[in-house]
């Protein structure tokens, strides 16, 4: 296990970002939590943690385990944890064999998140979200498959897995789980900040612009629970920017 | 399990508030309730972050968000254009030269683009649907604005000065929406021959030649992206097809549901039962992709 606590000879240095907190805490994890990886009779990364990995297609390996800050444990496949960018890298530099700790997450919002994740794991492709990401100005455009000339474009299906109507139920959440998640998903994507479709973060901030939208600002504080305290120097301040509204 | 502790929405963090400001919609961030909700929304809605696009289109919805704001204010005594003016000014301030994207309202003028051009001369892209006859204030705001990818103009802006401008002035444009009714071979020609690298091509809601469709095809080698949906008479021949298979994306939709043309471009004939296409379509076999997948069979 030595070799795994200490892949390719490297302390990890810490950083500010999270990401290398979170390579030492599981590198550290996984040193004393040896017995966790055993159950599975799969190849040991250890002698693969030297090379550059051509590791085995994910659906073979163990799942991860990420655990949150109840100490309960939570299981997350593979293919689905590929779409967290910190757990993607953590399983290239295989540092995830051992428990990935998962902070200031509960593991009931930690349950919803990899849901999430598993249901859209499979056909998430990192590539078609870079290109997202990159699209010509101004909203992003939601570039479809390569569409031959043959077939009829007079509709093409953006969702051909259903995964909209999923996501529209899954994300009918009350105000503090949608609040969690949204939290929760900012903190799995430590290093990928920007938001593309269907990602837990935009699909989170959406939805909550959406119950926004339109509402006096007394219906605002009842539906989110904000406790009142908008100043008059602020409101003053909107108003005289907003001259050209406010006629006195 | 214990249930998970409750965060008050009025600690979350800024960047995520500023993240959710940014999808409200200008005219909630302008005068709605959101900014009003609490001092930590009233800071997230002033980043200039939640500035970076702004779409005033629906300019219906901002006045309402102002009356509902339960401000005195009478709209007969200002003018559209100053009241325009007045957001533009605000947005402008808000956005501290990062603001990428702008969508105008119908009744914007000149003016208003000059003045975003100078204030925001990072602007990436606007959409400006106003019909000009005279745009030398156009091409002025388009010679400040050099980091311009794109734009969304009225037919009356294509023309070779115009665009040719543009090509000048903006290395990194490439992209073009155009408001017409009808497209023929001779503004196809303007388009290609002023824009040649042009990546993007919408044309929407617009009746198409099918030699201006078959220009466009031809002359822009580097077009990706084209968008001629909408038009009610087709001119999508094999032809055309068969040359825009090398792009990323065609979308070639009629307005109407699938199969329901009314004529025929190619034999002139009029009012086509879908059911009973005239036999030039029944040749070229469009109208069995244009079908779709149930006559596929």
């Amino acid at each position: 296990m030595d070799s795994t606590a200490d892949p390719k000879g490297k302390r990890p240095l810490y950083q500010e970002d999270g990401l290398a907190y979170a390579r030492a805490a599981a590198a550290a994890a996984s040193a004393t939590a040896a017995d966790e990886a055993e159950a599975k009779p799969k190849p040991k990364p250890s002698s693969s943690s030297e090379e550059a990995k051509p590791e085995p297609e994910a659906e073979e390996m163990p799942p991860l385990v990420l655990v949150a800050e109840d100490g309960v444990e939570v299981r997350i496949s593979r293919p689905a944890a590929r779409m967290s960018h910190m757990l993607r890298l953590l399983m290239e530099d295989s540092c995830a064999d051992g428990p990935i700790p998962a902070p200031n997450v509960h593991s009931d919002i930690l349950d919803l998140v990899v849901q999430y994740c598993e249901k859209h794991g499979p056909y998430y492709d990192p590539e078609a979200s870079e290109r997202a990401r990159n699209p010509f100005p101004p909203f992003p455009v939601e570039l479809t498959p390569t569409v031959s000339s043959i077939k009829p474009v007079t509709y093409v299906d953006p969702d051909p897995h259903g995964l909209k109507d999923w996501d529209k139920d899954f994300i009918s959440l009350d105000n503090s789980t949608l609040f969690e998640v949204i939290l929760v998903k900012r903190i799995l994507n430590l290093l990928d900040l920007s938001s593309t479709p269907q990602d837990l973060l935009d699909l989170g901030t959406t939805m909550v612009a959406d119950m926004m939208r339109g509402k006096k600002p007394e219906e605002i504080r009842e539906i989110f629970e904000i406790e009142n305290d908008y100043t008059p120097e602020q409101e003053a301040e909107l108003r005289k920017e907003n001259a050209w509204a406010f006629e006195d | 399990m214990a249930s998970p502790p409750v965060r008050p929405w009025g600690e979350l963090q800024h960047d995520l508030l500023v993240a959710i400001m940014s999808r409200v919609g200008t005219p909630d961030l302008l005068s709605g309730g959101a900014p009003r909700a609490c001092s930590a929304w009233w800071a997230a809605a002033r980043d200039p972050f939640a500035w970076r696009r702004v779409d005033i289109r629906d300019w219906t919805a901002l006045t309402s968000a102002r009356r509902a704001a339960g401000t005195r204010a009478t709209s007969t005594s200002v003018s559209v254009q100053d009241a325009l003016a007045g957001v533009l000014e605000v947005a402008a301030t808000r956005a501290d030269g990062r603001m990428e994207a702008v969508l105008l309202p119908e009744f914007a003028d000149e003016d208003h683009i000059l003045f975003l051009a100078e204030r925001s001369p990072n602007l990436q892209y606007f959409s400006f649907p106003t019909t000009c006859m005279t745009y030398d204030q156009f091409c002025k705001a388009i010679g400040k604005l050099q980091s311009l990818k794109g734009m969304a103009v009225d037919e009356s802006l294509i023309n070779y000065d115009a665009l040719q401008h543009v090509h000048q002035c903006c290395p990194d444009f490439v992209e073009l929406k155009v408001f017409a009714l009808y497209v023929d071979d001779y503004m196809a020609s303007i388009i290609c021959d002023s824009l040649p690298r042009l990546k993007k091509l919408e044309i929407p809601n617009s009746d198409m030649s099918c030699a201006a469709i078959i220009k466009f095809l031809d002359c822009l080698e580097e077009l990706e992206y084209m968008d001629i949906s909408g038009y009610e008479t087709s001119a999508i021949s094999s032809t055309v097809l068969h040359k825009a298979s090398r792009l990323k994306v065609f979308i070639w939709n009629s307005k109407f549901e699938l199969g329901e043309f009314k004529d025929c471009s190619n034999c002139g004939e009029h009012s086509i039962n879908p059911l009973e296409p005239c036999n030039c379509i029944m040749d070229h076999k469009v109208m069995d992709w244009l079908a779709g997948p149930s006559q596929a069979s």
